[in-house]
């Protein structure tokens, strides 16, 4: 049984269709990726997925249930967390309580919490900023802080919108370990992502984008090779680097 | 143009910035490159005067270091922050009107706007929206536009590739060399291959110091640049 199904989604702003008739089907353990350009839906398809807005039309589907127009909250109980591209840290708490408040969605009591959040930390690469305040982060950091929060809420599946931004090469190469790593535990993974390097490295298959509508799904190599795909997203630079 | 001399950088108690001194020649684009948390948007945001500071910025021969931000534009000077930063409860629209709005720039704010949006056509299909509705990789592309609406003598570039897709990322690179003609830029961005191969010069920083400078084909070829920030894979652009 996939862990998550969506059913022709459609989220309509007023007269604008920013996702159009979107489904496809997460396995149990896989890394889907959801590309495409600026503005095709992706972040709107997660933000239907994990709660945040209702779709106008279409079902969501997780482990077997219909949580279609859920709340956040009680999706996350039940096990779905989410990363925001535009990233939503506790600015004026450090590092650590930032782990900490999201480890209390799992724990019985704060002590718990402490000793779960320090595990965290270390697992995301965020030990030695424990005690910085989250306001002050630089970009990158700030990504890998939205993920260590929502791993500490311990996700079957877990939704990534652009983790890679502000990355260098190194530190990307990096984030593809801890993704791998992340996903051997069996957490499944939605990633949205323009690092193309990166995309390639963890993605198991790929959906693209356009408009709100999917235009090719399939495994990366094959992909990255569509017509389609190259004209809509990737650009001749890419193919021609190939 | 724009000259940095001993400049050390604070967060309340934390230094971040340690004696950082450099210059930007007229016509040039400079990229400051580090690892996350190196200190590069804090050197950003000293120049424009968000950052409490000590040492000295001077912009074409007077001395700016006391400056206060709101006063950057009208000087000349454009900062594109990362992290977008647009008005979301205003049109896109808007948004470039209120980049343009110095005295400077008012005249040419027509040609300007045609500009912007035949850099960034995503744009265009979004006059009408708020900028609070658009994506984020379309927020980002509104920042740059509206930076380059107030017609900047000298544009600071915060990662502005940052949430972008492919296509408009290599459109970008190709705007800031065409750019170049007319405004001096300082780049700050992840893509280090782009940012070292269309650069002039670069410096590089470590725990918020200078640990090299040189031009861009002296840091793309020097071994340290290449394990330490592009990875052991890398390959020259």
């Amino acid at each position: 049984m996939a862990i998550l199904k969506v059913e022709n989604l459609v989220k309509r702003f007023g007269g604008l269709a920013a996702v159009n008739g979107v489904s496809f089907e997460v396995g149990r353990g896989e890394i889907l990726a959801l590309i495409g350009p600026n503005g095709a839906g992706k972040t709107t398809c997660f933000n239907m997925i994990a709660g945040y807005m209702p779709p106008t039309e279409g079902k969501v589907i997780f482990d077997g249930k219909d949580v279609t127009g859920q709340k956040p909250y009680t999706l996350n109980k039940h096990g779905l967390a989410r990363t925001f591209q535009v990233v939503k840290p506790l600015a004026r708490l450090s590092v650590f309580d930032n782990v900490m408040v999201a480890c209390l969605s799992k724990s019985r009591n704060i002590t718990e919490a402490r000793g779960k959040a320090i595990g965290v930390l270390e697992r995301t690469g965020l030990a030695s900023l424990r005690d910085t305040l989250a306001g002050s982060l630089s970009i990158g950091h700030l990504k890998r802080l939205e993920v260590a929060r929502a791993l500490a809420t311990r996700p079957a599946l877990l939704l990534m919108d652009e983790p890679m931004g502000g990355l260098t090469p190194p530190e990307v190469d990096r984030a593809i370990e801890l993704i791998h790593d992340i996903n051997r535990d069996g957490v499944s993974i939605v990633i949205i992502e323009h690092i193309m390097k990166a995309v390639m490295a963890v993605a198991h298959s790929i959906v693209v984008l356009q408009n709100g509508e999917p235009i090719a799904r399939g495994k990366p190599e094959a992909v990255v090779r569509d017509d389609r795909v190259i004209r809509a997203y990737l650009g001749e630079g890419y193919a021609a680097g190939r | 143009m724009l000259q940095v001399d001993k400049l050390n950088s604070f967060y309340g108690n934390v230094q971040a910035v340690w004696d950082v001194s450099f210059e930007v020649k007229q016509g040039e684009i400079l990229a400051i490159i580090g690892t996350n948390g190196a200190g590069k948007t804090t050197i950003m945001q000293s120049i424009v005067g968000l950052v409490d500071k000590t040492g000295t910025v001077s912009f074409q021969g007077s001395d700016i270091s006391s400056m206060p931000a709101h006063k950057m534009a009208e000087l000349g000077i454009s900062y594109v922050p990362e992290g977008r930063k647009v008005f979301p409860e205003m049109t896109v629209m808007e948004n470039l009107v209120v980049g343009g709005y110095n005295k400077r720039s008012r005249s040419t704010r027509k040609d300007m706007i045609s500009y912007v949006l035949d850099t960034f056509p995503r744009l265009k299909e979004r006059l009408g929206n708020f900028a609070g509705n658009l994506s984020g990789g379309e927020q980002q592309m509104l920042a740059i536009g509206r930076g380059l609406m107030a017609r900047p003598r000298l544009l600071l570039l915060d990662e502005p590739s940052l949430g972008i897709a492919p296509i408009p990322t290599e459109e970008i690179f190709k705007k800031i060399v065409e750019i170049k003609k007319e405004t001096t830029i300082v780049l700050v961005e992840q893509h280090l291959h782009h940012a070292l191969s269309i650069c002039d010069r670069g410096y590089a920083i470590e725990h918020g110091r200078i640990s090299l400078g040189g031009s861009g084909e002296e840091l793309r070829n020097n071994p340290h640049i290449q394990s330490v920030y592009l990875g052991m894979q890398a390959t020259p652009a």
